[in-house]
């Protein structure tokens, strides 16, 4: 009897104690304040782990942090920055759905005093975000290029699958790519669609491909996801040994293929960097830093089979 | 007629009001092609009057290769540190180098040189067929990402350089190499901690023979 009731005062002390512990971290982190982060689209499993590491980072830097999900819309975005401003937020990590469209969201920001440290993708201007972190996609997109000849061949039919074509992103590895392959008039490309960074679109558009060119020899997808709708639907074709498939983003079911040699490359991007770096520029901003640079490339890795093992959890292992 | 005089009271206020306040203008085609073409940034004439006004005439302040050579064989961080260039979060750092060597072999898109009067100096090989990639644009420091405000434009300045050099450098390089010459180069190599063993690439920028 008098064991259960020890027993029962020391659970009542251990429920006060987590009560108080929560209250002095829930206490610590309004007192902090609140951080946004904002996502072009949560439909990609890339960007979900974008926006949970920022988030993650920012909350054990002692501050509240919410994801807003843009739903790839600019519309969308501008609801979600009104309302941000409206709630009070110090700061926003931010993933912008389109490198014109979302400098107006920014700007309202830096008016209503908020920075916004850009993550992944870049807006076309240089005095509204407080920083840009932003993955070297061009030249990240040059090294899969020289891969793809080497791989491919200097003759051949290859597709291209662009991202959304609003973002600097899709025309930077784009550029990055043809500044390489165009230099081999022997290598054709005989198809270039929008897929718009999508899996299931990146199936569809790969499927209407094959059909009308059905002895194609590669294709360069401008990220994972795209990559992963295009293999889906080689598969289906059972044409994955013929078609070779390069992508770009460093996404974990990519690198895992990549392994198995189902996949040819694809470029590591680390958002995971990325995302912790932006949250603590924002942090450094709060307590009264203001010099950043305003455009922090971040370079791009080639994943190939060879090296595929060294890389895992969108990072370097 | 009372009717006729307020008809033409308010065309007179809405001729007054349209010309105050411009519901449209009309503007010609040339002149609005003209406005298309100065937003676009040109990227070949920003590469070749940086070429001729800033990369060539810093070439004289280039880092000397086996200065370089030795300084990293002492300390990696320190001399990339020093002397190169690497923005952002990178394991690679771009230096703009100069040096006196001696052509070793002659291949189809490569020239190898060996530096003058240094040990344990590096492989050198100078490449001689398509340039891709960013390290001419990067290597001298000279040009800043910041300076951009859309990337694309800067990309296109690196992309840009490399046909200068392959139009500009190459053709005489490719023609005039032989094994035993000796020549001072200044160019562009992007070197990685990870690969220190490797060897140094070259990208040319400017080949004097002596």
């Amino acid at each position: 009897m008098k064991t259960n009731w020890l027993k029962l005062a020391l659970a009542v002390l251990l429920a006060a104690a987590a009560i108080l512990f929560t209250q002095n971290a829930s206490a610590q982190a309004a007192a902090k304040g609140k951080i946004a982060v904002v996502i072009s689209t949560l439909n990609n499993p890339w960007f979900v782990v974008l926006g949970e590491t920022a988030k993650a980072r920012a909350i054990e830097l002692g501050y509240d942090a919410t994801i807003f999900d843009s739903q790839n819309d600019t519309a969308k975005e501008a609801a979600n920055f009104e309302n941000i401003i409206a709630s009070g937020y110090k700061a926003i990590l931010f993933n912008p759905t389109d490198a014109n469209g979302s400098i107006a969201n920014v700007l309202k920001a830096r008016i209503a005093g908020i920075p916004v440290f850009c993550i992944d993708r870049e807006i076309n201007s240089t005095n509204a975000a407080t920083a840009q972190m932003l993955s070297d996609s061009y030249s990240g997109c040059v090294k899969l290029g020289q891969y793809f000849v080497k791989q491919v061949g200097e003759t051949g039919k290859y597709a291209e699958l662009l991202g959304i074509v609003g973002d600097n992103n899709t025309w930077n590895r784009s550029k990055g790519f043809h500044s390489v392959v165009d230099s081999y008039p022997g290598l054709r490309m005989v198809a270039q669609q929008s897929a718009e960074f999508d899996r299931a679109k990146g199936l569809e558009v790969m499927e209407a491909i094959l059909q009308a060119n059905p002895d194609l020899n590669a294709v360069f997808c401008g990220n994972d996801a795209m990559a992963m709708g295009a293999y889906q639907a080689l598969v289906a074709a059972g044409k994955d040994k013929q078609v070779k498939v390069f992508g770009f983003d460093g996404a974990d079911d990519v690198v895992k293929l990549i392994a198995e040699g189902k996949i040819a490359a694809t470029g590591m991007q680390f958002p995971k960097l990325m995302a912790r770096t932006a949250a603590e520029y924002a942090d450094e901003y709060i307590k009264g830093k203001r010099d950043f640079p305003q455009k922090i490339p971040v370079k791009v890795d080639l994943v190939t089979p060879d090296n595929a093992g060294k890389y895992g959890d969108y990072g370097k292992k | 007629m009372r009717r006729i005089v307020w008809i033409i009271v308010l065309l007179v206020a809405v001729a007054i009001w349209c010309w105050l306040l411009p519901p449209f203008h009309v503007i010609s085609l040339r002149q609005h092609r003209q406005t298309e073409q100065q937003a676009i940034f040109d990227g070949a004439a920003f590469a070749r009057n940086f070429w001729d006004q800033k990369l060539i005439p810093a070439s004289a302040t280039a880092t000397d290769a086996a200065e370089l050579s030795a300084a990293l064989a002492r300390d990696f961080a320190a001399a990339q540190k020093k002397f190169g260039h690497s923005p952002g979060f990178s394991s690679t750092t771009s230096f703009f180098i100069k040096g006196s060597v001696r052509i070793t072999a002659v291949e189809k898109d490569t020239v190898h040189v060996a530096l003058d009067g240094t040990t344990n100096a590096p492989d050198i090989e100078l490449p001689t067929g398509l340039i891709f990639g960013n390290v001419v644009r990067d290597a001298s420091g000279l040009l800043n990402a910041s300076d951009f405000p859309n990337s694309q434009d800067f990309n296109a300045i690196a992309a840009a350089l490399n046909h200068i050099v392959e139009t500009d450098v190459l053709p005489v390089l490719r023609a005039q190499a032989s094994v035993g010459k000796a020549i001072r180069f200044t160019g562009c190599v992007e070197l990685d901690e990870d690969n220190k063993t490797d060897p140094w690439t070259v990208v040319p920028v400017k080949i004097d023979w002596p």
